[in-house]
């Protein structure tokens, strides 16, 4: 499917050719996903959606490398994904069990600068947190420990840690799934802009088809057993997109009752 | 209010024992009580200072305890590191698992004839009676403490692409920690036992050995004054470990 993408530069950051994954032995052998093919432009915002059990998180421990696909390929700027990477950054759905309980939320954001090829001198490690903890209103809980957050400040401190990694490729399972709504908006508003401020190319994986839409540049829906694509749609909504005005957008709801039949018919 | 409660309780908590005492006291200077099994507290009191004056408490104490903390330092190392190679390994553990749990339910008292034959009488015997007995509590708990790691952290060091050390370092053994420190605990408790447990009954050595000594000299205001120092230096651990606890928890 060939289309011209409003929000990527033209280039492919990532591509998916033919790729399969099944879970299971023998007769117990089931499909997870089957024959995906699909490309991400470098600066995209893309949404995946679609209900449980379409394989939406397993797609995206492919993406990460955490997982090997059983048949296609996986590429990132042309090389093949062997493996989990720096330049991939996820963020988990459940937040509190990916930040590491015993650091402060200042030292959760800091270990995405540490590690192999991601040496900071410690002076500007510091700084760099520092902004970070600034771009997610994070700083006045810098010396709190994860465990004293609200759910919506543990996932900002999440995506910081992402952030910090300077990831090339930013992946997020539900981000915002267990949220409540006020949260979720500004959170979704946030990562709109960053995604577009930093230029970062985004797979964002939703059961939310309005956030879907209201996020992506474009919107691939799956469906389940196995998980394929059963379509694909570009979203021509100018950004900054709004969660009033936006959501009553005639394009918006031409989507949302588009789409809608695809989800609710599984 | 809040100071007052407290001391309160702490007064309630000593009714009974005083009660007790003044008890015993009067009827053992009755003449009601049998003066080679039941001497009058106060004249224990009096032995118990004696031990504590011309120093010998604190000799004792301090060869106890050295027995204690040497096997349970011993244990530590070594069940936390075996705890965590066989944590990250679940081949090795199924392998050595069978032996660790054959092992395990062996009292660590009946190997101090072993132990003698190995060590002879003196610290190093005690130590290996008193790790043999510590360190399985670590070991499980630490083992099953890694197994048990949040498989997310895992998810995220691998993204961050760690190294094995960084891993152990950064994730592993912080992650496990807090339950590693309940093994720890367990086998503090039971550190002091078995050391006083092995000079009861054969070291010639410490707390233990003297409480033998004097129930065997036929002087039971000495043996009560030896059994009141290891009751306390057993209270004095349990407080450090208690307060090691509070603070486990305060982070």
């Amino acid at each position: 499917m060939i289309q011209a993408h409003t929000g990527g530069t033209g280039s492919a950051a990532l591509t998916l050719s033919g790729v399969s994954l099944a879970y299971g032995e023998g007769a117990r052998r089931r499909a997870i996903l089957h024959d995906l093919s699909f490309d991400v432009e470098a600066g995209e915002f893309l949404c995946l959606v679609g209900p449980s059990g379409c394989g939406k998180t397993t797609l995206l421990r492919l993406l990460a490398g955490l997982v090997r696909p059983d048949a296609g390929s996986i590429r990132v700027d042309d090389a093949p994904v062997e493996g989990p990477s720096r330049d991939r950054a996820i963020v988990f759905q459940d937040y509190s069990r990916a930040l590491l309980p015993w650091r402060t939320v200042a030292g959760n954001v800091a270990l995405g600068l540490e590690g192999p090829g991601a040496r900071l001198p410690g002076a500007l490690r510091e700084q760099r947190v520092a902004e970070l903890l600034e771009t997610m209103s994070l700083s006045h809980v810098a010396r709190h420990y994860p465990a004293q957050l609200s759910g919506g400040m543990q996932q900002r401190v999440q995506i910081a840690r992402c952030l910090a990694q300077s990831p090339r490729l930013l992946l997020l399972d539900e981000p915002f799934g267990a949220l409540d709504a006020l949260v979720r908006q500004s959170l979704q508003d946030e990562l709109a802009r960053l995604a577009k401020v930093e230029g970062k190319t985004v797979v964002f994986i939703t059961h939310d088809l309005e956030e879907a839409i209201y996020l992506g540049d474009r919107v691939i829906v799956l469906a389940a057993n196995p998980g394929r694509i059963a379509a694909e749609v570009q979203v021509d909504i100018p950004r900054p997109r709004h969660q009033l005005e936006t959501r009553e957008d005639a394009r918006f709801l031409a989507l949302r009752h588009q789409l809608f039949g695809l989800l609710a018919g599984h | 209010m809040g100071r007052i409660v407290p001391l309160r309780a702490a007064w309630r908590a000593l009714a009974v024992p005083t009660m007790i005492v003044l008890a015993w006291e009067a009827l053992a200077r009755a003449g009601q009580l049998p003066a080679d099994t039941l001497p009058p507290p106060s004249q224990i009191g009096v032995a118990g200072l004696g031990l504590l004056a011309d120093g010998s408490v604190l000799v004792a104490a301090w060869q106890t305890l050295q027995a204690a903390v040497g096997g349970l330092v011993l244990a530590a190392i070594t069940g936390v590191l075996c705890g965590v190679a066989l944590g990250l390994a679940p081949r090795a553990a199924r392998v050595v698992g069978p032996s660790i749990e054959a092992m395990r339910p062996v009292p660590a008292v009946a190997l101090m004839p072993l132990a003698l034959l190995f060590f002879g009488f003196g610290l190093s015997m005690e130590v290996a009676v008193v790790s043999f007995a510590c360190i399985w509590p670590v070991l499980v708990i630490t083992i099953a403490a890694v197994r048990g790691i949040e498989p997310r952290l895992l998810d995220v060091a691998r993204v961050l692409e760690m190294s094995a050390r960084a891993r152990l370092v950064q994730i592993i053994l912080p992650a496990a920690m807090a339950r590693i420190a309940i093994g720890l605990r367990l086998a503090m408790g039971i550190a002091l036992v078995v050391a006083v447990t092995v000079e009861i009954a054969i070291d010639p050595r410490g707390l233990g050995f003297q409480l033998m000594t004097a129930q065997q000299s036929l002087r039971p205001d000495l043996m009560y004054a030896w059994l009141a120092w290891i009751g306390l230096l057993g209270w004095g651990l349990n407080e450090v470990l208690a307060l090691f606890a509070a603070r486990g928890v305060a982070r």
